[in-house]
């Protein structure tokens, strides 16, 4: 067998190919001749590298809600994003980069909007059970963050300096060079905003003492500036035909205000907050290929420091501290894993994954009084899957992972996938997958005081796939098509409700099932003058709520989730002519009922639906080996006013400039 | 050749363009459309509803006993508005419905007869309670301004404050002769007692853990109802009780030790001042001149999580809130004074407070 290093394994590479002579995308997918489909059955997607390189200067969640049926609940411009996969919850998407997980051990979730896409090479996302091959607990999907390098590159570089409204200011960095043997590769940024857009307030109005008429005040969005900045460091050691080792470091800063509500008419200076965020991410990892098999081991960590304080400045004397909270809460890693090929149609998977835990919490509600915990957990995990080729036609793998989590064993989870080919046209497939899986709860669940529960039960999701799809060339055109229906139920889903004693507590719901079909097709080529290249997302979500009813007035059972839509769409289109290009980018999403019960009596039940037109205007200039691009992003299009949860404004149309310069 | 195909590579993008425009249009002004012009409000009970924090969908309701009739959202609906984030208590003066709206740092102005907005007080900071002392003066309370706020109810303006050095939060008032007795809840355990004619704080009273609610009985007695705090692991566990406070001499006269199987809440005297009820997960009934608790509640919880309860002054009927799980509109129950279901019905998000007019 060949050596294949430092290659990207992309079978759907394909589709990033026909614009590139214009967006100048270094290509450098290269194919690997492995005949066994490891995750065969499994429904995984990679958003394609035109749309990476569009994402460039973006969070991860506009990457996420542009390319993907993944549903982002945005709280503002600048502020939090939460991800509902497959109609789950935010923390069961888990965000994998490189192989260490993101999801924060107190809180469970990610804030999607604290991760820059200029920070990432790829992003795959692994839907339902095919989330077990990367871990457990993705009851919706794992979003997986991956960094590669080019062992050809010798030195280049990018500068990448951006303005926008609202006093907005980025900065991108990127130099990496090496040889053969070694290469590294620093990148950096620097994400500033006042953030300070106006908007016309509708939730509040004074009354015209002439008239009696209201009078809308015009307001800006004050208290709500971010400063972002991290730097990535890669180095990437090549020392002999046989290994490769790899070194990685992330740090981050993030520093915000959150805005204050619509309805807010408080005093300027009362309720100021501010949350602040450091994440330090290192990570080692040796690969040894062997004659048969491939051998993997890795460490990291993923530290996390937040700090939320909410104060009142009070004239005359010092600031009055409402709310203060520190927390450090922190993943240690340790896994091996170990690729074996038995034949040319037999391959074994296996790894071990032993991951440390911990969480210090302290809340101050209020000066001279604290409290919060300080807790860890040791969890471990031991996979193997088998993967068969039947004939070039069938392939199917099954996998058993078990886990040790605080101490406590879960039960086996099983998963298992087939694949078909059936026709001589093998561009046709049809693949369906059954999977366990098992979302243990978060420290804050568990712990958090008041209100932590430590008998909670963890959550057990039971799922099942069925997908076809269709890519190859239709006349002069690349088409691709897919589509997945998946059903899962999940046992004793966690939330929180208020109890008895005053405080919220944790409890274990019986059942939500969680149903849906995702679409996705593309086309891509050239026409004319024109290339092309088109993707587009729709996805039906159904996550229903099967617990047994409070009491006879409770009407929440039977009932969509709240904050999850039954339909969202995306849609990217990208056109290019000689050094020309132009991007829209379409987002949709149908309304969101607000209440359990899905009521829709009074206006704040529903949020009504969301739809997102975006545009990008760019043109490069090629010199030599050097190349600089221009780009004008106008976001909100059409200028609407409007917001994304009940009472936060959004921004009307703003424009950012970008200049791009590579070497 | 080319430039014809050009140009209709150009029609096709413009009239793709122009299409967009269909697909756009987000419905942020149905929002705000009033519904209705006016509603009529006779007799009837305001139920404040609280809404979830930080969502912004308060609401407020009215309730006829007479005729059953229920309006839900009445404030939206007759002015085009949302009520706010976390309405938290309402008061009726000089024939004007003030609500007070914790999160959102004001007060709205109603005419309690058709629910129609005429004024706000605002520049608060989380208010909690408004207390009138006479035409001209009112006393704010807040949760984190660590001072009373005072405001003129004639002309809505803030007049001044009243510093509560050492008491961050102020909750709940009663008014005896011309002291203002006001409870310092949270993570505090006083009440502090204010001179209405000097606006200055002329005394305080130490309590159980948490004072919150407090009612004057028929023999001019105050009452307060202390959840004990927070039950923290490892600490000891939480003690509420129920205490009885002499205004003039500003000494406990009696105390009940409740039940620490919950934070008891809510507490409310009858019309005739001489019975009290709280909710201690059932509802605790007693009499001002008992001097033990019964061993039983007065009503059992069931399946029920009551939130809120209230009494009507003048029927002495009782009102009981259940907020189901927080998250769709909680139901109202009404119940006769000894405790047989009348009524039930549902308002809002968080059915938290009630105004008799």
């Amino acid at each position: 067998m060949p050596l294949i290093i430092g290659l990207l394994i992309a079978s759907d590479g394909l589709f990033a190919q026909p614009v590139t002579d214009t967006l100048s995308i270094k290509t450098i997918t290269v194919y690997t001749k492995s005949v066994i489909k490891e995750n065969a059955g499994k429904t995984s997607s990679r958003i394609d590298s035109i749309s990476m390189i569009k994402a460039l200067t973006s969070n991860l969640s506009d990457l996420i809600s542009q390319n993907t049926p993944v549903f982002i609940k945005e709280y503002g411009r600048g502020a939090m994003a939460t991800a509902s996969f497959r109609g789950t919850a935010p923390s069961h998407t888990q965000v994998s980069w490189n192989g260490i997980n993101l999801n924060s051990p107190m809180l469970g979730m990610v804030d999607f909007s604290t991760i820059p896409v200029y920070f990432t090479d790829n992003v795959t996302l692994l839907h339902g059970s095919a989330s077990l091959t990367e871990r457990s607990g993705a009851l919706g999907g794992v979003i997986k963050l991956d960094n590669s390098t080019d062992w050809q590159n010798k030195l280049s570089g990018r500068l990448l300096t951006g303005i926008g409204s609202y006093g907005t200011k980025d900065e991108f960095f990127k130099l990496g060079g090496g040889n053969k043997k070694i290469q590294t590769q620093t990148r950096a940024f620097y994400n500033y905003s006042d953030n300070d857009y106006p908007f016309v307030n509708k939730l509040i109005a004074n009354i015209d003492p002439q008239t009696g008429h209201y009078l809308y005040p015009t307001q800006r969005n004050i208290n709500s500036h971010y400063q972002n900045y991290g730097l990535l460091q890669e180095f990437y050691f090549h020392p002999d035909e046989r290994s490769i080792i790899t070194l990685r470091y992330w740090f981050q800063h993030n520093d915000r205000s959150l805005p204050r509500l619509l309805t807010n008419e408080t005093d300027l200076n009362a309720n100021i907050n501010k949350q602040s965020e450091k994440d330090h991410r290192p990570l080692a990892e040796w690969k040894y290929y062997g004659c048969k098999g491939t051998l993997t081991l890795m460490m990291g960590a993923n530290i996390q420091f937040s700090n939320y304080q909410l104060k009142t400045k009070v004239s005359g004397t010092s600031d009055q501290i409402v709310t203060d909270s520190h927390s450090r809460s922190a993943t240690y890693l340790f896994k091996v894993g170990y690729n074996y090929q038995i034949s040319d149609n037999l391959s074994i998977n296996s790894s071990a994954n032993s991951e440390m835990n911990s969480v210090n919490s302290i809340n101050s509600p209020q000066s001279g009084v604290s409290q919060g915990y300080d807790k860890q957990r040791q969890d471990h995990s031991f996979s193997t899957q088998i993967s068969k080729s039947f004939n070039d036609r069938i392939s199917g793998n099954l996998a058993l992972r078990e886990e040790i989590t605080g101490g406590i064993f879960t039960p086996l989870i099983p998963s298992a996938g087939i694949e078909v080919h059936p026709y001589s046209d093998k561009g046709y497939f049809f693949k369906g997958s059954l999977a366990r899986n098992y979302h243990q709860p978060t420290l804050n669940d568990l712990y958090y005081i008041p209100g932590g529960n430590p008998n909670l039960k963890a959550e057990e999701g039971y799922m099942a796939d069925l997908g076809s799809g269709y890519s190859g060339i239709i006349g002069k055109m690349n088409f691709h098509a897919t589509v997945n229906g998946y059903y899962s139920g999940i046992n004793n889903w966690i939330i929180w409700l208020p109890t008895p004693q005053g405080y919220w507590e944790p409890y274990n719901m019986k059942r939500v099932n969680a149903s849906g079909l995702e679409f996705n097709a593309g086309v891509s080529g050239k026409f004319a003058f024109l290339n092309y290249h088109v993707n587009g997302n729709y996805a039906f979500t159904k996550s229903i709520n099967r617990d047994d009813p409070r009491s006879w007035a409770d009407e929440s059972v039977g009932k969509q989730l709240p904050f999850i839509p039954q339909n969202s769409a995306n849609l990217v289109v990208n056109l290019a002519s000689s050094d020309y290009y132009f991007t829209w980018l379409w987002t949709y999403y149908s309304e969101r009922y607000t209440t359990t019960s899905n009521d829709r009596t009074s206006p704040f039940d529903i949020l009504y639906p969301y739809f997102m037109n975006n545009l990008d205007i760019g043109k490069g200039i090629r010199l030599n080996r050097t190349k600089f691009e221009v780009e004008l992003k106008i976001l909100n299009l059409f200028n609407e006013s409007y917001r994304t949860v009940l009472q936060n404004p959004m921004p009307g149309r703003n424009y950012s400039l970008l200049i791009r310069y590579d070497f | 050749m080319i430039s014809k195909m050009r140009n209709k590579y150009f029609n096709i993008f413009l009239f793709a363009l122009t299409s967009l425009g269909l697909w756009g249009c987000m419905k942020d002004n149905e929002w705000v459309k009033s519904h209705q012009n006016s509603t009529l409000l006779t007799k009837g009970v305001f139920i404040v509803n609280e809404g979830n924090f930080m969502y912004g969908n308060a609401s407020l309701s009215f309730y006829d006993p007479e005729t059953r009739k229920l309006q839900n959202d009445i404030f939206q609906n007759v002015n085009g508005l949302p009520l706010g984030d976390v309405a938290q208590s309402m008061e009726i003066h000089n024939n004007l419905g003030y609500i007070v709206i914790n999160n959102s740092g004001k007060i709205y102005v109603i005419d309690p007869a058709d629910g129609k907005y005429i004024g706000k007080i605002t520049g608060l900071t989380s208010p909690r309670y408004i207390h009138f002392v006479n035409n001209e003066k009112a006393y704010i309370t807040d949760l984190y301004a660590g001072k009373i706020t005072i405001v003129n109810p004639a002309t809505s303006q803030i007049t001044g404050e009243i510093p509560t050095t050492g008491h961050q939060s102020t909750e709940q008032m009663v008014q005896w002769n011309n002291f203002l007795f006001v409870s310092c809840w949270s993570f505090d355990n006083t009440i502090l007692v204010i001179d209405t004619q000097t606006d200055q704080v002329a005394g305080e009273i130490k309590t159980g853990k948490q004072p919150g609610g407090m009612v004057i009985d028929k023999f001019n007695k105050i009452w307060t109802l202390c959840d004990g705090g927070w039950a923290r692991s490892g600490a000891s566990p939480r003690v509420p009780v129920l205490e009885q406070i002499n205004p003039s001499t500003r000494l406990i006269e009696k105390s009940f030790e409740l039940s620490s199987d919950a934070a008891p809440s809510r507490l409310a005297i009858n019309g005739t001042g001489d019975t009290i009820l709280f909710i201690n997960n059932g509802i605790w009934k007693l009499g001002v001149t008992q001097n033990t608790m019964s061993d039983r509640p007065f009503l059992v919880t069931g399946n029920h999580l009551y939130y809120s309860l209230a009494i009507d002054p003048l029927t002495s009927e009782l009102y009981l809130s259940d907020a189901i799980d927080y998250q769709q509109k909680g139901v109202i129950y009404r119940y006769s004074p000894l405790g047989a279901k009348i009524d039930s019905f549902k308002t809002g998000i968080i059915p938290g407070s009630f105004c008799f007019r």
